[in-house]
């Protein structure tokens, strides 16, 4: 938070509505993201209630514990999670503990109760409020009956080469990962360990592998509220779509439940349930859809409202990345120990600084809004060029200079790049009141003069930055080649 | 069931304490020391719930029951095995009916702690529901706990017992029920509160309307009343109609200068001047964030993000 974001949050405490602090979108978002809205037990470290989950926001599947306290149905549950996202994302199966070895125990299990979980919705609003679920859609347990045995290693039969996790919060990702490392280390277990992979690489800074949509959201917009009250998806969204955020805030968004929920709806239902009632079940998924419905659809609204901004350049470098992490995974998967040794944890804390780093040098470089910032600073200014000496040259170097008219006084020491000619530095020669020259190096081909629009023009408007992408190189860790991109403007234009 | 252990171990010789705390309430009425309201209602024993209710601003319903009867049972199955899980298997259980003096006045804590005597040194054992998975916990759940069993650390501490100012937080081990002990150094916390429970001012107002009271008394809202404090929707919407930077968080308050109030901020942002009354150097600073917003907004206006903007111009 600098002072040009708390400035935004005043004007939209002021307006009652939400203010931009950026102005293209610094999260890439895939064609068909999985969206997640995963409920959890009160009072337990991971029992999942249920979760709505699928690439379309017409047909979410819901699946449902009726009694998360009992073992058996919360593995059947991981292992029904596991076809569901397979089905979703076309993937030939993810296993889950017990689903391969006793899949048919598991199963007979579920079975047995009255009508265990899996279900298919026709869209949460579709049946009014209390979303009717049309249980009975096989599909669910076809497809983990299907699951190949899991390899003891890889995970293996993927096809989808791109996932993207949504969520709609940041306790939704925590969640994740808990489930994740309640069964990875269970016999067979593949599911667990893919949400591992997942929940791990969310703490990525500028990673979009799993996305919390409050964080999505509050990556563009400021409220006029707290980062607290920014936590809840239906008070943010109100103060983009213009409600009333107060009143939102009594929808809660999960993993947690709504307490009075638990008490008034919940606990008499799973205690029928436990008593063996006819229908039980089928009214515990009632219920459940119920709470579910609202926030799958601000999840999907969440995401209506990012992806109307233009995709920032390095947002899509990004992304590469997280494929590649992903393919990694899938082929030649990293331990996913209990706790990392020291080493390990300075390594990883490391690689976390330098991609947190890389990733606010990369907003600026994209982003007009958010350079400004580092205008306040000093560690950017704006000119506009005067005059061009275009094939200048050092020796045998290509060394233009430039005399720009500054808007602001140079306040710092170079060298100074500018988002639009990212491989290209700019050293200081002489600053006399608001004119100044500079010299330019790189980015300019290989010929003996300089590419075509690889040197400023003479009326170009240009910010210049101390601020450098490719800074910290180090070929330690994989996160860390350098950003290849040097250049890439200017040979391009 | 907590009444029954209050009657038994409060029969002493001293006088029963006129009000009852939870050591979580004496801990939040630290954590907002420069609460005038906050501190009214507590010395007076008010029920800041009741109070809030009436306000028209009541807080949401409390836990779920699920979380309770874990809660419950977990506490339970700690006590019976206590020393065994606390490593202290030559010492005892002890029970003492802790008082402390707040605001100028004695008053009694809710037993919610455990005691170990070992070796004439006690130590306090709380016993909480959330898990302790892979030797980690949430940090602000122990953070809490903390803050909590160093109201006990310091009641046992005054009224002459000697106490380990390491307590001993019991918790489930990953996902199972285990329970696995760990020890918390609350030193800091013990200082935070000893000094802040000495800061404030003695009890008075006793017998007025509570709601009155509460009314005319000076708050201090901060975003991190949502989690401590019963009357917090009510002080949110106050400091919200007064335009408070505080409502948004110390931090923005902060980065803005420390101006006080979202209409001022704007002023001073749009005029550059302190206009008498405030510090010019952060109106200026005020003014060229103002200003390089601005022209940033309006380098890429039409193509981009203005979402919210069109009623920029009419609110201020
Ligand atoms: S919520 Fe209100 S009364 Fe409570 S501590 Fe905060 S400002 Fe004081």
């Amino acid at each position: 938070m600098g002072i040009l974001d708390a400035l935004a949050r005043a004007e939209a405490a002021a307006t009652g509505r939400a203010q931009p602090i950026a102005t293209v979108r610094h999260v890439h978002l895939t064609e068909r993201p999985l969206v997640l809205v995963p409920l959890a037990m009160a009072g337990e470290a991971a029992a999942p209630l249920a979760v709505m989950l699928g690439c379309d926001r017409e047909r979410p599947r819901v699946l449902v514990v009726p009694q998360p306290r009992d073992r058996d149905l919360r593995r059947a549950f991981m292992s029904e999670l596991a076809a569901a996202i397979a089905a979703e994302l076309g993937m030939a199966g993810l296993g889950a503990a017990g689903s391969a070895a006793d899949e048919n125990a598991v199963e007979a299990g579920v079975a047995s109760r009255p009508g265990a979980l899996r279900g298919r919705v026709g869209g949460p609003e579709a049946e009014g409020a209390s979303g009717a679920v049309s249980v009975g859609d096989a599909g669910a347990s076809g497809e983990a009956a299907a699951a190949p045995a899991p390899g003891d290693g890889a995970v293996d039969g993927f096809a989808a080469a791109e996932p993207q996790l949504v969520v709609p919060n940041v306790a939704g990702i925590e969640f994740l990962g808990l489930l994740g490392r309640a069964t990875r280390f269970q016999e067979g277990d593949q599911v667990g360990r893919w949400l591992t992979f997942f929940a791990d690489r969310a703490q990525m800074p500028g990673s979009a592998s799993l996305i919390a949509a409050t964080r999505a959201l509050g990556l563009h917009w400021a409220t006029g509220q707290s980062a607290v009250e920014d936590a809840n998806l239906a008070s943010l969204l109100a103060w983009l779509d213009g409600g009333d955020p107060v009143a939102a805030e009594r929808q809660a968004a999960g993993p947690q439940t709504d307490p009075e929920f638990d008490n008034q709806v919940l606990s008499p239902l799973i205690a029928d349930y436990d008593d063996g009632w006819p229908g039980a079940a089928d009214r515990i998924t009632e219920a459940l859809t119920g709470q579910l419905a609202g926030t799958w659809q601000q999840v999907w609204r969440a995401l209506d409202a990012v992806r109307e901004l233009p995709e920032a350049p390095s947002a899509a470098d990004r992304w590469t990345w997280d494929v590649m992490a992903y393919a990694g995974f899938m082929t030649d998967p990293l331990p996913q120990p209990r706790s990392e040794g020291p080493i390990a944890a300075a390594a990883r804390l490391d690689r976390l600084e330098r991609a947190q780093a890389r990733y606010e040098v990369q907003r600026a470089f994209d982003d007009p809004l958010v350079m400004a910032g580092y205008e306040l600073t000093g560690d950017a200014f704006r000119c506009t060029v005067l005059a061009v000496e275009r094939d200048r040259k050092e020796g045998r170097k290509l060394r233009p200079r430039i005399t720009v008219d500054l808007a602001s006084p140079v306040q710092k020491n170079g060298p100074w790049t500018s988002p639009a000619r990212r491989g290209q530095t700019a050293e200081l020669e002489e600053a006399d009141g608001g004119v100044a020259v500079f010299v330019l190096a790189g980015g300019m081909g290989r010929g003996s003069a300089p590419a075509e629009g690889s040197v400023p023009e003479v009326g170009e408007q240009l910010v210049y930055t101390t601020l450098s992408d490719s800074f910290q190189r180090s070929a330690t860790f994989p996160e860390d080649v350098p950003w290849t991109h040097g250049g890439g403007a200017a040979d391009a234009g | 069931m907590s009444e029954g252990v209050a009657t038994l171990c409060g029969m002493t010789t001293e006088q029963e304490p006129a009000l009852t705390y939870s050591a979580r309430t004496l801990a939040a009425l630290t954590a907002n020391p420069g609460c005038a309201r906050r501190a009214l209602l507590d010395t007076t024993g008010a029920d800041k719930a009741e109070v809030a209710g009436q306000l028209g601003f009541p807080m949401p319903s409390g836990q779920s029951r699920f979380a309770i009867t874990r809660g419950n049972a977990f506490e339970a199955q700690v006590k019976a095995d206590l020393l065994a899980i606390t490593g202290h298997e030559e010492g005892r259980v002890a029970e003492v009916a802790l008082r402390l003096e707040v605001a100028g006045q004695v008053v009694g804590l809710e037993p919610d702690a455990l005691l170990v005597e070992d070796d004439d040194l006690l130590f306090v054992v709380l016993a909480k529901s959330f898990p302790i998975i892979d030797g980690r916990a949430s940090p602000e759940k122990v953070s809490a706990a903390a803050r909590q069993a160093a109201v006990y650390v310091l009641a046992l501490q005054r009224m002459g017992r000697a106490v380990s100012e390491e307590v001993i937080l019991v918790c489930p081990e990953n996902f199972s029920n285990k329970p696995v002990a760990a020890k918390v150094d609350v030193r800091r916390q013990l200082s935070v509160l000893a000094r802040q429970l000495d800061r404030l001012p003695p009890a008075e107002g006793d017998g007025a309307d509570p709601v009155a009271a509460a009314k005319a008394a000076q708050a201090r809202y901060a975003p991190e009343c949502l989690a401590a404090c019963e009357l917090a929707f009510f002080c949110r919407d106050e400091a919200r109609r007064e335009g408070a930077t505080d409502a948004m968080g110390r931090s923005v308050r902060d980065e803005l200068g420390g101006v006080s109030s979202v209409g001022e901020v704007l002023r001073q942002a749009m005029s550059g001047t302190g206009g008498g009354v405030a510090d010019d150097e952060t109106a200026e600073l005020l003014s060229r964030a103002w200003r390089l917003r601005q022209a940033a907004l309006a380098s890429t206006a039409g193509t981009a993000n203005t979402a919210g903007m069109a009623g920029v111009a009419g609110g201020v």
